[in-house]
């Protein structure tokens, strides 16, 4: 009711919220004191005159006529006097510190074991257990070495750093949050210092970039003076943490939760595969196995299709060095392989670390191998390294020779005029063979304009695959609209390309697209590809592209800002019936950094096959694609449809509908046509339960199939120990450090900025309102209303 | 031929002296702290960290300006081959990154390390007919040459100059042109068959030619693998320095990584050897039975990496640490004492071993597409 009258005074949110510092006041006090001054002698006038007038008006009625007449006389002398009301407030704005606990499945490790006596004390004196001197009771040591990871951070929280963080709150504006896959703020009392008991069994990926966002964008326009991070440092999924931090400009300080001492453990942590090999090939599955605690014990490394053993091969384990072995195994039949790699279970590895011993690879097996050309202006190293990547690739060959065909123009200039011509194909036939065509940095002489005609007709007739890898000499700057017209991004014109002028090097970033897209899929989990993308070399070339190509879609970015946003560095679309993907740098060797094939080959290899020419020699056949073909639960599932009729015409009415079944549930799925591309229609779901998801499409003439495994994440387990370098790392690049838990008072010295104060000041006029209006109306309505009634004058 | 009989009596020399040195007190083993357990990332940092010194040292020793600018050593192309080697083997190409070409005042390009020791090399290339494309006229032998069209043929492709791909094929061709009838290469640019020592260098670069697409008759292949056959010891494992024999360590490992880029890397010796070096050597600055430590550390590292597996897991560890432990503080390595290389790594500038220590170290980064296993 006050807040409405208020309102009515033209009273704001501003001055309703701090009513107690409003003041009321006026802008004539000269006017209000005269005015109210000669209001008595006034007041006493208009009764005495009454009085004179009306000698018959009872008593009653005559003080209430005099009282109406001062009454309006008085509300006119208030409204000459102008009344306003003043807020004077002042306000304070603390420096925010976000306090992030660490939620996931690793923080349900155990905290132990502490095997350094010091350490021990030191965790347990901060968790608040008592110590007689430098010895900790060994019921004290066995509850530490069993207490989570979690629990430990909230126990230390409780206990001896309690006073520290409700004196920090007098400084500064702590805010809890608990992260995980997403970052949640907690209620907590800053007084009470009372945690809920952590999530069981706690999120299935580390995401501490996203959560240091969260935290970002919580405090938009306040200072934030740091980020306490309670974690075991095992970022596996999401933004990087680095880039997070540096958006953030807040000192980190990371405190490592858990022992130092490293868990004995034996974790496969890399498998790969070639995605796509051919009947009667030998396939290669390379695996890289990580131990602790196993110093030269021999373990044989299994590769298995189901229950049958394919190969092993014996690893001598060594302590904190990874070692490389490849298995070998005969694609037999044709088919989607799933196989199954791992080492076995050592007695003394922990119950919690047994399930990254075992890690999954899926290997098809084509009756064909896919015809591939490779074409590049000079030897450079992109081109060596790709060459022996696509001849080392059993899934991979060329129009008439088991290997791919591979063209580099520095020799093809040396050539005679007729075997020039005899390099390249000439005829359509010829081109339509190939599945894909990778072009490099190749200049127009070679690439002509016939050549580049048959290309267009190729690629848009007979959906031939293209990849266009772009170089500073050529590629496509110096080529004819012909070819730019295939491309999925718009470049800059007769812009060679870019360096990196006033930033040290080129970074890249996986576009959400990208995440799902079989060309740049590292790895099957989501958070596990980012990371991997996030963490690959940096580059000193970008081709100029200024946008992408309308209905194409960017997989990754260079992420410098163009006048249309950021920079497409691979982009793919539909050309007609043929996929075109563009890599606007000629650097990935940089990917092969420390790891070797792993990136560099799977990046090349998926890409080959992504926009390989899917009908044989450009027969309209339709077909079903459901990507990846395995993913955890909870993630999107693209499903791309491309519909014929028996006569090769394309089904644009919408008769054909897609379903999936799996998790017990049968669901449609809803497609969207594309409008460039006639019969081709994609949409997307998102299996929750673990098992194989049925994609169908029916409608057709003969109904098609895909099928998806969903199986769990095994990312959070698959390095069990406590990061305190990566930890000491991240913190060391803010400006923070890494803090124990037994040092977490240390924090304040370096905690940055200072309350800040607001001076608040507004004046409104509270006569200018209907309300005084309608008091006026009333007073005098009443006035004469009571005149009339009793017949007086 | 008269270098070829020094040669020969200074391998002699080691070779007795190797020979002695079972009778030799064994020395304690240094006396170290527990081992601090390391993630591979770490290992990655430390090792970056290193070679990235390293650059900074060789690219302080670069002559800058003058007629050998470019230059680390104006009488020996073999350590300018293995400096520009060391650049390339942590990602830094011509014209690009930290020591790329810069813009100076004016709009005038500064070129970078690898654009200056380009011309260089180039510079001295023989004109003469008779030794057209010859890359060691200065000094060096054939040594230099097959490390300087390893570098020319690397720096190939990445970098457009036309210059740079004439002198890489006259390069290549010299090496075709100097292959012996037994399909070895000797001291000088002929075609006579001289020891698996200078050979292997000449097919290091042959090969990494092929890679480039630099045609390569296969009949000099066969050849060259038929010489290596030839070289390897009858009855145990190793490969001869002139003749058939168990040769040294060092001509053991180039000969192992000649087969495996050859395309024989299943051959039998090439196992036999890599079990027989794992058992015979070791990381160690005393030499560890090798007597020219970097030369054979930088074949032995790419063997053990070619051939993979257990040996490689068992081999690469303590060479990386031993080489960490032993850089100077400005980013350089010296020679270990006692072995035969101080001569190429005078104090004042250390060119040679820390090119080849970074080279070996860098077996991590995986970036020369000649070494591509």
């Amino acid at each position: 009711m006050l807040t409405w009258f208020l309102r009515q005074l033209n009273f704001s949110d501003e001055l309703i919220r701090h009513l107690g510092d409003v003041h009321l006041d006026v802008q004539r006090p000269l006017v209000l004191l005269v005015g109210l001054l000669l209001l008595i002698p006034i007041s006493f006038f208009i009764y005495y005159r009454q009085k004179r007038n009306l000698p018959t008006v009872p008593f009653g009625l005559r003080l209430t006529l005099t009282v109406t007449r001062v009454l309006i006389l008085l509300l006119l002398v208030l409204v000459l006097a102008a009344p306003f009301a003043r807020l004077d407030h002042r306000s304070e704005n603390k420096p925010v510190v976000g306090v992030l606990l660490d939620h996931s499945q690793s923080m349900h490790l155990p905290a132990g074991l502490f095997e350094s006596d010091d350490e021990l004390l030191r965790v347990a004196r901060a968790a608040g257990f008592r110590s007689e001197g430098d010895r900790v009771e060994a019921d004290v040591r066995r509850s530490l070495n069993r207490m989570v990871r979690a629990r430990l951070a909230q126990t230390v929280l409780e206990n001896s750093a309690r006073g520290f963080f409700q004196k920090l709150g007098n400084r500064y504006d702590v805010r809890y949050y608990s992260f995980g896959q997403t970052a949640t703020r907690l209620g907590i009392d800053p007084k009470e210092l009372k945690f809920p008991e952590p999530p069981v069994p706690g999120a299935s990926s580390t995401r501490i970039g996203e959560a240091i966002a969260q935290v970002q964008d919580d405090t938009a326009g306040v200072q934030l003076a740091g980020i306490v991070l309670f974690s075991d440092g095992n970022n596996n999924a999401g933004r990087s943490p680095v880039d997070a931090l540096r958006a953030a400009a807040a000192p980190l300080f990371a405190v490592p939760v858990g022992t130092s001492t490293r868990q004995r453990d034996v974790a496969i942590v890399d498998v790969f595969a070639t995605t796509q090999v051919t009947v009667q090939d030998t396939a290669t599955v390379a695996v890289t196995v990580e131990s602790h605690g196993f110093e030269k014990r021999p373990v044989k490394v299994v590769l298995r299709d189901g229950d049958v053993v394919l190969q092993e091969k014996e690893v001598v384990l060594h302590d904190a060095e990874q070692q490389q072995i490849e298995l070998t195994f005969k694609a037999e039949k044709p088919g989607l392989r799933h196989l199954t790699v791992s080492v076995p279970v050592q007695p003394e590895e922990p119950e919690h670390l047994r399930s990254n011993n075992t890690d999954h690879v899926f290997v098809r097996v084509s009756e064909e191998k896919l015809k591939v050309l490779l074409v590049d202006g000079t030897p450079r190293w992109d081109f060596r390294f790709l060459k022996n990547t696509l001849r080392r690739d059993n899934g991979i060959g060329g129009r008439t020779a088991g290997e791919p065909d591979v063209l580099v123009e520095t020799e093809w200039r040396r050539m005679s005029k007729e075997a020039q011509a005899k390099a390249l194909p000439r005829t359509i036939e010829q081109m339509q063979e190939y599945h894909t065509i990778v072009l490099g940095d190749v200049s127009p002489t070679m690439l002509d304009r016939a050549f580049l005609e048959l290309l267009d007709r190729a690629v848009r007739e007979k959906g031939v695959g293209l990849i266009v890898q772009a170089g500073p000499v050529s590629m496509p700057h110096r080529h004819a609209d012909k070819l730019h017209e295939l491309l999925p991004v718009r470049l800059e014109r007769g812009k060679p390309g870019r360096q990196p002028r006033g930033i040290p090097s080129f970074r890249l970033e996986l576009a959400p697209e990208g995440m799902l897209n079989e060309a740049t899929r590292f790895y099957d989990e989501p958070g596990r590809n980012q990371m991997a993308w996030a963490n690959l070399p940096r580059y000193y070339w970008s081709a100029a592209v200024e946008k992408p190509a309308p209905g194409a879609t960017t997989l990754v970015y260079n992420p410098i800002p163009t006048a249309f946003g950021k920079m497409p560095l691979v982009a793919h679309h539909y050309a007609g019936q043929g996929r075109v993907l563009f890599v606007g740098t000629d650097e990935t060797f940089r990917w092969r950094q420390n790891v070797g094939e792993r990136f560099f080959a799977r990046f090349w290899g998926q890409s080959v096959r992504f926009v390989a020419r899917r009908d044989e020699a450009g027969s309209k056949k339709s077909r079903l694609e459901a990507r990846p073909y395995r993913t955890p639960p909870g993630e999107p599932v693209e499903v791309e449809l491309m519909a014929f009729k028996a006569d090769g015409a394309p089904m644009t009415d919408g008769s054909v509908k897609v379903q999936v079944a799996g998790g017990g549930k049968f669901d449609p799925v809803a497609m969207r046509p594309d409008p460039l591309v006639p019969g081709r229609s994609g949409g997307r779901f998102t299996p929750m339960a673990l098992g194989e998801y049925v994609v169908s499409a029916t409608g057709l003439a003969s109904p098609l199939e895909a099928r998806v495994r969903v199986t769990g994440a095994a990312e959070e387990m698959r390095q069990p120990n406590v990061d305190r370098y990566g930890m000491a790392q991240l913190a060391g690049l803010t400006g923070g450090r890494l803090v124990e838990l037994s040092d977490l008072a240390t924090i304040e010295e370096d905690l940055r900025g200072e309350s800040r104060y607001t001076e608040l000041r507004r004046e409104i006029s509270i006569w200018d309102n209907w309300l005084v209006l309608t008091l006026l109306i009333v007073l005098y309505t009443l006035d004469v209303g009571l005149r009339r009634l009793m017949g007086l004058s | 031929m008269s270098k070829t009989f020094f040669r020969r009596a200074c391998l002699s020399v080691a070779l007795f002296g190797a020979a002695l040195l079972p009778f030799v007190p064994a020395q304690a083993p240094e006396k170290k702290g527990p081992a601090t357990p390391i993630s591979e990332v770490r290992i990655v940092e430390r090792v970056n960290a290193a070679t990235d010194r390293a650059l900074d040292y060789l690219e302080s020793k670069q002559i800058k300006d003058g007629p050998n600018a470019g230059a680390w050593n104006a009488s020996n192309n073999a350590i300018n081959a293995l400096s520009i080697l060391a650049f390339l083997s942590r990602g830094h190409v011509p014209g690009r990154g930290k020591y790329g070409d810069t813009m100076g005042e004016g709009g005038t390009v500064k070129p970078g390390v690898l654009t200056l020791a380009k011309k260089y090399l180039i510079s001295t290339q023989s004109k003469d007919r008779a030794t057209a494309g010859y890359l060691a006229v200065a000094g060096g032998s054939m040594y230099a040459h097959g490390l300087a069209t390893l570098a020319l043929v690397e720096l190939y492709g990445q970098d457009p100059d036309p210059e740079l791909e004439e002198a890489t094929r006259k390069a290549v061709n010299l090496i075709l042109r100097s292959q012996g009838p037994m399909g070895g290469w000797n001291y000088g640019p002929t075609a006579v068959d001289g020891d698996l020592s200078v050979s292997v260098m000449q097919i290091v670069a042959m090969r990494a030619a092929s890679n480039a697409e630099i045609p390569v008759p296969k009949a000099a292949i066969d050849k060259a693998i038929r010489y290596l056959r030839h070289k390897q010891n009858p009855s145990g494992p190793g490969y001869g320095y002139a003749g058939p024999g168990p040769g040294t360590c060092q001509t053991s490992a180039a000969g192992v990584l000649s087969m495996q880029l050859l395309g024989q890397p299943a051959d039998p010796q090439v196992e036999k050897t890599l079990d027989w070096l794992m058992a015979t050597t070791k990381a160690d600055w005393a030499g560890g039975g090798a007597t020219y430590f970097y030369y054979y550390h930088y074949y032995a590292i790419q063997a053990f990496y070619q051939h993979g597996g257990k040996n490689w897991n068992e081999w690469h560890p303590p060479i990386r640490e031993l080489l960490l432990a032993k850089q100077n503080k400005d980013g350089s390595w010296d020679v270990p004492p006692g072995t035969a290389e101080a001569a190429y790594a005078p104090a004042e500038n250390k060119a040679y071993s820390t090119a080849l220590a970074t080279l070996v170290l860098n077996i991590y980064q995986h970036f020369l597409p000649a070494y591509q296993r």
